[in-house]
């Protein structure tokens, strides 16, 4: 190569801007590189960062710090910030399971944000109620009254009586635990009450009169039916309110759900070949 | 009736504060009993997220109140019966441990893993010491207030979770959390602080101070602003004789002034729950042949064995009275609860439907120890605790939480939480479920534990009850206007013994009864405090052994191999009126009712059972079931 060539090509490189571009480029990295490893050795003490510690010395304390405290306030948030930034340097907190955990946790306050503030209108409820009818079901229920009683022969002596007058009913019989008088009672309630056999001779009572015996997992009973419900569908007016927290929660689930459905579209998951066991 | 100081202050307070908004038709008549947890974690508890559990607050009360939620291990967790209440209480947050262990100014830095981790200089140094840290996660320290912004977020989800799910008259929900203080060494002096109505800005963390007397006085403050709240210790069982001490935190003397400010705000303790049963240690009790019950000997989240003494309530009752003989006050005149503890979100209180407390580790029968292990998995269990061994001879002696002691039956996982079990429920006798309502309750401790099962026990000591009064319907607004109520104090008259009215009842869908029990504890005539159990009424009717004090066995069995149980003996109902052979007039007593179910099937042989094997040789196969009411103490 003769040395005329090389002056051509030297020429054509100081005036090519695309050089300049790239020499400008690699200066401005070195720069910043260097700026970077000088930032990593410096510690900025600064207006926020004093009245987030007074705060939290506040806090803690219900009075402001004096000069020597919020000197000692400082020190420590730099012997703090030395310490995390050496632990970061040596990787400490690469695979801590509790820096994952809590990153995680984080986020997931971050997504369900702070409170569902906005109030659902009454179509949105309406619409919400229709879709979870079942949940707002009523349960089949009784209203009864019993007297306890020693054995199956006072029972129907009880009821018989009982039928005739009934005055009084409350002091009949014999100390009972549980309640004397149910109003509108679900029949599984009343089941872990009383038992399952309770509740299927209740389904075969007559309303508005005395029968006895009737068995409980405690003894023997007599027993007036009072009213009975078969349960079912109720009204959207009845539950408004009951509609309306289960619709927030349902919301915030939705949004954090819809909010980690998102993010995960960017993400790729791939199973690893697995070496098979020898 | 004459009421003590401590019970005239706290009825003052809930008449004063509460009768206007109960019904005016509520009485004592009306009272029923409601079930109910006061100790639940949630994924807000950082251990119980590391338990790999991802339920918050809405979740726990959609359980508590009957709905199906899922265990971290993926399978489906639904109570047998909705509960009437619960308190979600989840440890503060923590990441601000490691400065704060850094921090010199700090109490926790004097420990032994803080200087530890601050002296480390090598890489390899300090992955270690920060390993050693891994053993007491939420253990050591709650929260930091570096990281203020996210505790607080956490407790405004916490507060509006109770408030979305109270429905007053169908499920109360309490705003609480759980103070996870201890002193130096770990021994647990954890408490949940459980707010009568609204809560405050922030909870009191154990980094403002790990003294309870601090965190008392911080409740006072907020009882002064209108606010109540009281706290409920746990697991005094591992607490290495602290809990229940006769000293103060500092090592001092209790005197009336800590005995009042320890009544004013703890007149409820939580006497069995998954990690064990706090009522008495067969060491202590050796002539109650029942007190080897659920027994958890470890100080909590390690291996070293926990003091007995100091750590039971039956002894707690004791040293009470003694330390009123000696004119310090009574610190231990508490109420008796039950919770599950469990950091699922979801409370386990069945035998049979049983899924421990701590997520994925503790999911299976052979994470637990009642289902044997393959060979492969007893080579990596034995690897696993000799790393362990190994792993802990490196850490500093006062952090080193122990190893495991010798595996009683090889072939099985041998883990802290084999001792554990499915307990306990709180019952309450509340006019109606309400936070009023319950929360007056607990505060004049007119409540009951028990082991899980829903049995209901009434009791009431006075004079005038008489014999017949089981025959009288209207037997329970006598009790009440003759007699003072489990909880209360009843002020002796003459010479005679005053009568105990004892009413149990069992749970339709456990086991029958197979005996009520008084458990007296007294100071005798020489000044020594001695104690006593009496059966007081037997299954089928059958009269006490007056020489033993005992009722003859009735030889209700289990076949483990199917856990049928006999289905012939045993009572729905047990019921009488004592009166006590060894009273004597002028000493100061409690009393309290603890009745048995007959023996069925532990979790362990459920486990065993579903999982076609042989049940663990070293964990009890049977359980007999049990309720505890709160005591009732004679003045003179």
């Amino acid at each position: 190569m003769n040395q005329r060539r090389i002056r051509q090509l030297l020429r054509a490189l100081v005036t090519d801007r695309f050089v300049w571009f790239l020499l400008i480029g690699v200066l401005l990295f070195g720069v910043d590189r260097w700026r970077q490893s000088d930032e990593a050795y410096r510690i900025i003490v600064d207006l926020p960062l004093l009245e987030k510690l007074t705060a939290q010395w506040q806090g803690q304390t219900k009075r402001l710090p004096d000069a020597n405290e919020l000197d000692a306030l400082v020190e420590g948030y730099v012997r703090e910030e030395i310490l995390v930034r050496e632990a970061r340097r040596l990787g400490l907190d690469q695979d801590d399971v509790i820096i994952r955990r809590r990153l995680a946790q984080k986020y997931e306050f971050f997504l369900a944000g702070a409170d569902n503030a906005a109030a659902p209108d009454a179509a949105t409820l309406r619409q919400f109620f229709d879709a979870n009818r079942a949940r707002y079901r009523l349960p089949e229920t009784f209203t009864f009254n019993h007297v306890f009683v020693d054995d199956a022969d006072a029972a129907s002596a009880m009821a018989a009586q009982l039928n005739k007058d009934e005055s009084g009913w409350r002091t009949q019989g014999r100390p009972f635990m549980l309640k004397r008088n149910y109003r509108a009672v679900a029949t599984d309630r009343l089941a872990v009450d009383m038992g399952d056999g309770f509740v299927t001779a209740l389904r075969a009572a007559p309303e508005g009169r005395w029968i006895g015996p009737v068995r409980s997992a405690f003894g023997v009973h007599a027993v007036k039916l009072i009213a009975r419900a078969a349960g079912g569908d109720v009204a959207f007016d009845d539950v408004v309110a009951r509609v309306t927290r289960d619709w927030q929660v349902r919301q915030q689930e939705m949004t954090r759900n819809a909010a980690l459905d998102a993010l995960r579209r960017d993400y790729t998951v791939e199973l690893a070949p697995v070496d098979p066991q020898p | 009736m004459r009421i003590s100081r401590v019970g005239a202050f706290a009825l003052g307070f809930v008449l004063v504060s509460h009768a206007a908004n109960l019904s005016a038709t509520a009485a004592p008549v009306d009272r029923q009993a409601f079930y109910g947890e006061t100790h639940v974690h949630t994924k807000l508890s950082f251990d119980a997220f590391i338990f790999g559990n991802r339920n918050g607050p809405d979740e726990a009360y959609r359980f508590a109140k009957g709905e199906k939620i899922f265990h971290p291990a993926g399978f489906e967790m639904k109570l047998r019966v909705p509960l009437d209440f619960q308190a979600v209480t989840d440890h503060a947050m923590y990441l601000g441990m490691v400065p704060a262990m850094f921090d010199t100014s700090t109490k926790v830095s004097e420990h032994p893993v803080s200087t530890g981790l601050r002296e480390a200089e090598t890489p390899s140094a300090r992955r270690l010491a920060f390993a050693s840290m891994m053993p007491y996660l939420g253990q050591i320290v709650e929260d930091d207030l570096l990281d203020m912004d996210i505790v607080r977020s956490a407790w405004k989800e916490i507060i509006a979770a109770a408030e979305r799910h109270n429905d007053p008259g169908q499920f109360t929900a309490f705003t609480g959390y759980e103070y996870t203080s201890s002193q130096n060494n770990f021994e647990n002096l954890h408490r949940n602080v459980i707010f009568a109505d609204g809560a405050p800005d922030e909870p009191f963390s154990r980094l403002v101070s790990m003294n309870p007397e601090n965190l008392w006085r911080w409740m006072d403050s907020l009882r002064a602003q209108g606010m109540d709240s009281i706290s409920i210790p746990h697991n005094s069982n591992g607490s290495d004789g602290f809990m229940f001490s006769t000293e103060t935190y500092d090592g001092h003397p209790i005197t009336q002034s800590y005995t009042d400010l320890r009544m004013r705000n703890e007149p409820i303790v939580e006497v069995t729950q998954v990690k064990g049963t706090s009522e008495t240690h067969p060491l202590l009790s050796p002539r109650d042949e029942f007190a080897a019950f659920e027994i958890m000997p470890y100080q909590i989240a390690t291996w070293r064995s926990s003091r007995h003494q100091g750590s039971y309530v039956r002894e707690a009752y004791l040293r009470g009275l003694a330390l009123q003989q000696a004119g310090a006050g009574n610190p231990y005149k508490f109420g008796l609860i039950g919770a599950s503890d469990t950091h699922v979100g979801a409370g386990a209180f069945d035998e049979n439907n049983y899924w421990s407390k701590i997520g994925i580790v503790d999911a299976s029968g052979k994470l637990r120890g009642s289902v044997p292990l393959s060979w492969r998995e007893r080579l990596a269990a034995q690897i696993s605790r000799l790393a362990n061994m190994y792993y802990m001879r490196q850490v500093p002696a006062a952090a080193n939480v122990g190893t495991a002691p010798t595996n009683p039956a090889p072939g099985y996982m041998h883990q802290q939480w084999s001792t554990w079990g499915a307990s306990g429920l709180a019952g309450v006798w509340a006019e109606e479920n309400t936070r009023e309502s319950i929360f007056a309750a607990m505060r004049r401790k007119e409540t009951f534990a028990t082991s899980g099962p829903r049995m209901r026990v009434r009791f009431f000591s006075g004079y005038g009850l008489g014999d017949d009064i089981f025959d009288q319907a209207d037997m329970v607004s006598k009790a009440y206007a003759r007699a003072v109520p489990m909880g209360g104090d009843l002020v002796a008259q003459g010479k005679q013994s005053p009568e105990f009215l004892v009413w149990v009842t069992r749970d339709p869908a456990s086991n029958a009864l197979q005996r009520a029990q008084i458990v007296k504890g007294w100071i005798d005539a020489e000044g020594n405090t001695q104690e006593a159990v009496f059966d007081v009424a037997c299954a089928g009717g059958a009269a006490v052994n007056p020489e033993t004090q005992r009722c003859p066995e009735n030889n209700a069995t289990v076949d483990v191999s199917t856990c049928a149980t006999s289905a012939d003996t045993g009572a729905d109902e047990l019921r009488t009126v004592w009166r006590d052979p060894t009273y004597v007039a002028g000493q100061s007593a409690a009393y309290y009712v603890r009745a048995l179910e007959n023996p069925t099937c532990r979790w362990s042989s459920w486990d065993a059972l579903r999982a076609g094997t042989l049940t663990n040789p070293s964990l009890p196969t049977t359980i007999q079931e049990r309720i505890w009411s709160s005591p009732i103490w004679i003045e003179n």
